[in-house]
């Protein structure tokens, strides 16, 4: 019997490697992440992704009647957690190009799971059109 | 009962984002054993009480999802007969031929209504180190990580539901077990079982084809699910919901989301089923008990969230 050739324990689940081989996403630091429509801004811990800020965010964020970002399944699968970044820097895990193509990413349209702020952040929420609901 | 034709779900093939992390969700955490790699970068698992070759393959791609769901058939004559039958419903029917996954023999392949693909062989090589077979211990190696048994069965999404129902009960000799027929929009989704288990697949009506909800991997019972849970918690792993119950097929269960966010499920429990047995029906009444029995309630994500 073959047990994974990666190692263990770790910390935590692993999230998508970088090729760079570093341990922690994104920054050491915590970061802010402001959304336009939002009095305060969020806490985005260190090696959390955008998407773990909002979901474990104290007060439940919402755009309206409906959350401000779905909670899908977190590893950038299923596409429901799309936001546009409008300001900052972020490192990437990889995202489904079924959801995120190469020109969406360059333009900022990501997923709140895969986006690890390196600074603070500027985020909108991108409500779910027909369209995203087509491709959930 | 004996049981003949299509046995049981051979194999599962989903896509990945990251094969490093992968292996370490269904290797280390779900419990499975790597089997080998394949030169294009496929990576072949098994759960440890499975006797063929392999039952999970993984190929590296940039969307999650699902390839192929595979079933094992008794013999190289039924997979004969089977192709004829399903050229005979109207489906066009290609071939792969054997080797091309290692283990196993000839497949043939063909796309189903929903728009997923299935495949069926006959003839997979056992195991080296699988199951021993002469007064047989439990396991030869003890069990890591969640201890998965085996691919248990798989839950997909995709349109024209009735028609997949026919295509598995005419042409494949499935039987449903259970079925969610609402009053308005009619049938919401079935299970099918060409066994004695409560499903070996199900379907649920949606518009979007070729969808992967889950795949689910057996344990051996309610305390195993909740050393599962321990394993989730500890290592941070996506949950989706669980553990619980449900009210459809009695199994006990937790979901939760590999690293490219495929949905896994470990299961135990479930009812046995026979043929002579009714259909049991639910309605949109009680359809939260009967998704999650403890909660009574659906949640939007297990309805919405797929790959």
């Amino acid at each position: 019997m073959t047990i994974s050739e990666t190692g263990q324990p770790v910390a935590a689940d692993a999230r998508p490697s970088l090729s760079d081989g570093a341990s922690l996403i994104g920054s050491s630091q915590s970061h802010q992440i402001a959304v336009p429509g939002l009095a305060q801004s969020v806490k985005c811990h260190p090696g959390a992704s955008v998407l773990d800020a909002f979901e474990h965010a104290r007060q439940p964020l919402t755009s309206g009647d409906a959350a401000l970002v779905q909670v899908g399944c977190r590893r950038g699968g299923c596409g429901v957690c799309k936001v546009r970044v409008i300001e900052g820097s972020y490192r990437a895990t990889p995202m489904s190009r079924a959801h995120i193509s190469e020109d969406d990413q360059a333009e900022g349209l990501v997923l709140a799971c895969c986006v690890y702020p390196e600074t603070d952040l500027t985020v909108s929420s991108v409500p779910q059109s027909p369209k995203n609901q087509k491709n959930n | 009962m004996a049981m003949t034709g299509v046995l049981r779900p051979g194999f599962i093939q989903l896509r990945v984002l990251d094969m490093a992390s992968s292996l370490q969700h269904y290797i280390d955490r779900i419990g499975l054993s790597k089997v080998g790699e394949g030169k294009d970068g496929r990576v072949y698992l098994k759960a440890r009480d499975e006797f063929d070759h392999h039952s999970v393959v993984l190929r590296q791609a940039d969307q999650a999802g699902l390839d192929a769901f595979a079933f094992k058939v008794e013999s190289d004559d039924c997979l004969t007969s089977y192709e004829k039958r399903v050229i005979a419903s109207g489906a066009p029917v290609d071939h792969v031929p054997a080797g091309e996954q290692p283990g196993l023999g000839r497949r043939i392949g063909f796309q189903i209504p929903s728009g997923h693909r299935i495949e069926l062989y006959a003839h997979a090589d056992l195991a080296v180190g699988g199951p021993s077979v002469l007064n047989p211990d439990v396991w030869e190696t003890e069990p890591h990580g969640m201890e998965a048994r085996r691919f248990d069965h798989g839950l997909l999404y995709g349109p024209n539901i009735l028609e997949v129902e026919k295509f598995f009960c005419d042409v494949l000799d499935f039987k449903v077990t259970e079925r969610v027929d609402l009053p308005e929009t009619g049938t919401l989704a079935i299970w099918l079982t060409c066994s004695t288990k409560a499903h070996d697949i199900a379907f649920v009506n949606h518009p979007e084809p070729g969808k992967f909800h889950h795949v689910a991997f057996e344990l051996e019972n309610w305390n195993d699910i909740g050393r599962a849970a321990d394993i989730i918690t500890r290592y941070n792993i996506s949950i989706d919901i669980g553990p619980t119950r449900h009210g459809i097929t009695r199994g006990q269960t937790i979901y939760f989301f590999d690293p490219s966010g495929n949905r896994c499920e470990t299961y135990c429990g479930g009812t046995t089923y026979y043929p002579d047995q009714p259909v049991r029906v639910w309605d949109d009444k009680e359809l939260g008990k009967g998704i999650f029995y403890y909660e009574r309630a659906l949640n939007d994500r297990f309805l919405t969230v797929l790959t």
